[in-house]
């Protein structure tokens, strides 16, 4: 039984925390598995992947090529070791007029991210307020260090939510 | 005869109630670290009320296992006035939010801060509207993208403590919902002072406004980005305190280095106990990431209390014109029957 407070992992059953004395009762009992699982697993457990990374001046036929060689639907675009934006099919299917332009008149400048620390919930608020199919993960210096898609999100649900235990 | 108190623990104050919060949630530290401060108090439990308004926060009530009182939306202030009004021995607690107490409340907040009536108000700040599913709070910061500001906020939000300072406050301090033992020495300091003890507490919503706060409360981040206060130091901060605030000629703080040439004696001395307010104010006004923002006691200074006034005026009327009769009142006057 996870404290909610501080995270201390107490023996299930237990009134209070161990560590903090939070009181435990009630603890998990209102909130559906879904919302459980949501809120109380951090992007981490995604297992974001590596993304993809291509300098301003790369050109959109360039950044198509790469995302069909690794197979991926997007890239984030570098600047100086930070983040400079976001390069998604999406970008190249309704803006691009001149492939050899470079991705950085194509991209999404400053796009929104998350941290591996926080709730899977909030990524999926991020991605569903943005209308994200994909969204960065950064370290606490604003440097990409991975990436999820709503695909990581589905396989992690299922796996989490037992749906594929159902299916078998 | 003296009467002995119970030893209380933070257990008692724990009611039956499932709590209801997202786990994860921010208000689950601040509502432990309030159980355990209240045993500390020395005061009886059944003289502890908790008022609240509308809001995530304001469902704190339910899981304090004292006298409380759910209100409606933004006047959480108003009735904890009546309840301490009424009884004045009581020890009496308002929890609120940034879209309760700053937005609808926000009339109601500045009229208790400046009237000094004994309350302990206690703002969770997470800059967002958590319960109605994350749209921008008064709080937000500018840009904030939010389900109400799909483009960007465009409100210059308000800062909690300047509005606190501005309407006079005697008592302003600030903690992080995570910072468990600072939490608990602010809520002691709040709960020890006469008049309205105004703290907010920065909060993180996991779901709709995650990391908000973390520069303030990471441990990575915390050291560079926070300063804490203590009364006649020096403010210092950074991960091996080599950093400090010093004041310029032009009255504004700076960020310096400390060697070369600056010493402690250079920089900015805390005094929570300034007459004049310009000192928290400008304390107030440091936000990050410009600056590191202050933690802890910004001010605290002694004023009359409202319910004391009032409660002498009552006693002096007493004494003067002996003791009311209601139903005489009623009939006092310009009254007539209705046929």
């Amino acid at each position: 039984m996870i404290c909610p407070d501080c995270g201390h992992d107490n023996i299930e059953g237990m009134d209070s925390c161990d560590t903090c004395g939070q009181p435990l009762s009630g603890v998990g009992i209102e909130t559906s598995a879904l919302e459980s699982v949501l809120a109380d697993q951090a992007v981490a457990a995604l297992e974001p992947k590596q993304p993809l990374m291509v300098d301003a001046a790369t050109t959109v036929q360039d950044a198509v090529s790469q995302m069909g060689a690794h197979r991926i639907g997007c890239l984030l675009v570098g600047q100086n070791g930070s983040l400079a934006g976001i390069l998604t099919e999406r970008d190249v299917l309704n803006k691009a007029q001149d492939l050899s332009r470079p991705v950085a008149e194509l991209m999404t400048p400053q796009p929104d991210t998350v941290t591996v620390d926080d709730s899977i919930a909030y990524a999926l608020h991020a991605m569903h307020l943005g209308g994200y199919r994909h969204i960065p993960v950064v370290d606490g210096q604003d440097c990409p260090v991975g990436i999820i898609s709503v695909r990581d999100v589905l396989r992690f649900l299922c796996v989490n939510l037992n749906v594929l235990s159902t299916v078998d | 005869m003296s009467v002995e108190l119970p030893v209380l623990t933070a257990k008692d104050f724990a009611s039956d109630q499932e709590i209801r919060w997202c786990p994860r949630c921010g208000d689950y530290s601040i509502l432990a670290q309030m159980k355990k401060v209240l045993p500390t108090l020395g005061i009886p439990k059944e003289q502890f009320v908790f008022v609240s308004g509308i809001g995530c926060s304001s469902r704190f009530p339910y899981y304090m296992d004292t006298y409380g009182f759910h209100g409606i939306h933004g006047r959480a202030p108003a009735i904890a006035t009546a309840v301490k009004l009424a009884q004045p021995d009581l020890s009496v607690w308002v929890i609120t939010g940034d879209g309760d107490a700053l937005s609808i409340g926000g009339n109601h907040l500045i009229h208790a801060i400046r009237r000094n009536v004994d309350l302990n108000i206690i703002l969770f700040n997470n800059r967002i509207y958590g319960l109605t599913k994350g749209q921008y709070s008064p709080t937000s910061p500018l840009g904030a993208r939010t389900k109400s500001s799909p483009l960007g906020s465009v409100d210059n939000p308000l800062s909690p403590l300047c509005v606190a300072i501005g309407s006079e406050a005697t008592f302003v301090a600030r903690s992080v919902d995570v910072d468990i033992k600072h939490l608990m020495s602010v809520l002691q300091r709040a709960a020890a002072h006469k008049g309205t003890s105004f703290v907010e507490v920065y909060q993180d919503c996991n779901v709709f406004n995650s990391g908000a706060f973390y520069y303030a409360s990471k441990k990575d981040q915390k050291p560079q980005n926070t300063v804490y206060l203590e009364h006649g130091k020096p403010l210092t901060f950074g991960p091996n305190n080599e950093k400090g605030i010093r004041v310029s000629e032009m009255s504004r703080p700076e960020v310096v280095e400390l060697g070369s040439g600056i010493s402690e004696d250079d920089l900015l001395f805390h005094d929570e106990q300034a007459a004049e307010p310009s000192l928290a104010f400008l304390l107030a006004r440091m936000r990050y990431p410009e600056f590191p923002e202050p933690m802890g006691v910004f001010r605290d200074v002694e004023r009359p209390v409202y319910d004391q006034g009032v409660n002498a005026q009552v006693q002096q009327a007493i004494a003067d014109q002996g003791a009311g009769d209601l139903q005489k009142l009623f009939n006092s006057g310009d009254t007539w029957t209705v046929e």
